[in-house]
């Protein structure tokens, strides 16, 4: 199975615990991912708020790129799935911005090239069945809280991603691995996600409400899939214990690491050296699993 | 939406309400009436720039220049120089300074811009989107 990968800026920088897992769980699960040359940053948020035309060409200046190479284009950063939909969306279905978009680039882009998210190649190309018969070390007894936030599932109608209101896939992929996805309410919540620098007391706010969700719904960790949401709930547990004093010192992990962890691939290896709550409780727990000879402890139990 | 109908545009466009929404669309998807409330706010946001009407606490605007000015140089967003931008241009030099030297360590910032983008292209789309500004898209 072979994809055309586009990293996203993130992946250079304050995701790169992304990227990395994201490759590996690829290369383990038997998925060519190729990196566009020249891949360029799809203007993010930004974008969208300075000029419609801008915030469409960026993305398309990739995906007519992609389309060379004639591939899907896969996207794990959920903003850059999210642009890169939104664009091919509005070049599909506004002339004038098509034209516009095709004059700043300097090539012709209709909109055409399949974006997808890695979580649906997972789900979708690879498959539940062969995802848990892949996993070495199941994460028996943690409890994850899946956290999708806002722009793998919004809008709706043009991202068209798993049920907007209560996504699953995530959840699919925990079971797989051998955990347990907890049931609780603020699955597609806002974080506050680009204003983390220019109003970090929005942030602070709105990741405390999420935090504290999460603990009180008995979560040991929070799995996410979008670097803005990583961010905000790793790095602002500190300002939250300074301004509130509750330390929540939940891990937020990729679902990427957690699934790299079940299939047998090291911490290391995953970034898990990058978090800024360090995730030891998960992995004293994958300790324990390999101490236990990996499945033995399910199939006792099965 | 109800202070558009009331009419009440130039004290909308003041307020830091526009620059308060983060975008997160939650009110586009569950608008009974099918409003696309996200949308309006991103083009209230362009008027209240392009007006000059814009007053805000965190200064967004200034962000996204930041942000987006890295981009058009190096084709890929440059976290160190939009940062610093924003941090010169609010004057806010000192906030979240004490978590810079563990994000540096563990390599959550690069310290030196990525340069394998398409440069050219970038710089095109730029070029291009400013010379059709006002084109009422």
């Amino acid at each position: 199975m072979k994809y055309a990968y586009y990293p996203g800026c993130s992946a250079e920088s304050t995701a790169r615990d992304m990227h990395q897992s994201t490759l590996a769980v690829a290369a383990s699960l038997g998925i060519e991912m190729i990196e566009p040359k020249g891949w360029t940053c799809c203007g993010a948020t930004a974008g969208h708020q300075t000029d419609r035309v801008l915030a469409a060409a960026l993305p398309a200046a990739n995906l007519v790129k992609i389309k060379d190479m004639g591939l899907d284009c896969v996207v794990n950063c959920a903003a850059c799935y999210n642009r890169m939909k939104v664009a091919n969306h509005e070049i599909a279905t506004e002339s004038e911005i098509r034209r516009n978009v095709c004059d700043a680039i300097g090539r012709d882009y209709d909109g055409s090239v399949k974006v997808r998210h890695f979580i649906e190649v997972l789900l979708e190309d690879i498959g539940l069945e062969k995802i848990s018969s892949a996993i070495r070390q199941p994460l028996k007894g943690l409890k994850v809280a899946c956290y999708y936030g806002c722009l793998l599932v919004r809008p709706p109608k043009v991202v068209n991603f798993d049920d907007p209101e209560n996504p699953k896939s995530l959840d699919k992929l925990v079971k797989a691995i051998g955990g347990e996805a907890i049931e609780w309410p603020y699955k597609v919540e806002c974080c506050g996600g680009g204003l983390s620098l220019s109003r970090t007391d929005v942030v602070v706010n709105l990741t405390d409400s999420i935090l504290g969700m999460a603990k009180s719904s008995g979560a040991d960790c929070i799995a996410v899939s979008c670097p803005m949401c990583q961010v905000n709930l790793d790095l602002r547990q500190q300002d939250i214990k300074k301004e509130t004093s509750r330390d929540y010192q939940i891990p937020i992990v990729y679902i990427t690491q957690l699934l790299g962890l079940g299939l047998g691939i090291s911490s290391k290896k995953l970034g898990f050296n990058k978090l800024m709550v360090p995730a030891s409780n998960v992995l004293e727990l994958v300790r324990r699993s390999a101490d236990e000879g990996g499945k033995v402890e399910v199939s006792s139990n099965g | 939406m109800r202070r558009l109908h009331l009419n009440a545009g130039n004290e909308l466009l003041e307020s830091d309400i526009l620059w308060m929404c983060v975008s997160c669309e939650t009110c586009s998807a569950r608008c009974p009436m099918g409003i696309d409330v996200a949308g309006v706010m991103d083009a209230l946001r362009k008027l209240a720039l392009s007006r000059g009407a814009s007053k805000q606490e965190g200064n967004v605007p200034l962000f996204n220049k930041a942000f987006l000015k890295t981009v058009e140089v190096f084709g890929r967003t440059y976290e160190m120089a939009m940062i610093t931008a924003y941090k010169l241009g609010t004057g806010k030099l000192m906030n979240d300074t004490e978590k810079f030297p563990t994000m540096l360590r563990k390599g959550k910032i690069s310290l030196l811009p990525s340069l394998g983008g398409d440069r050219k292209t970038v710089k095109r789309i730029f070029k291009k989107t400013k010379q059709n500004k006002g084109a009422g898209i």
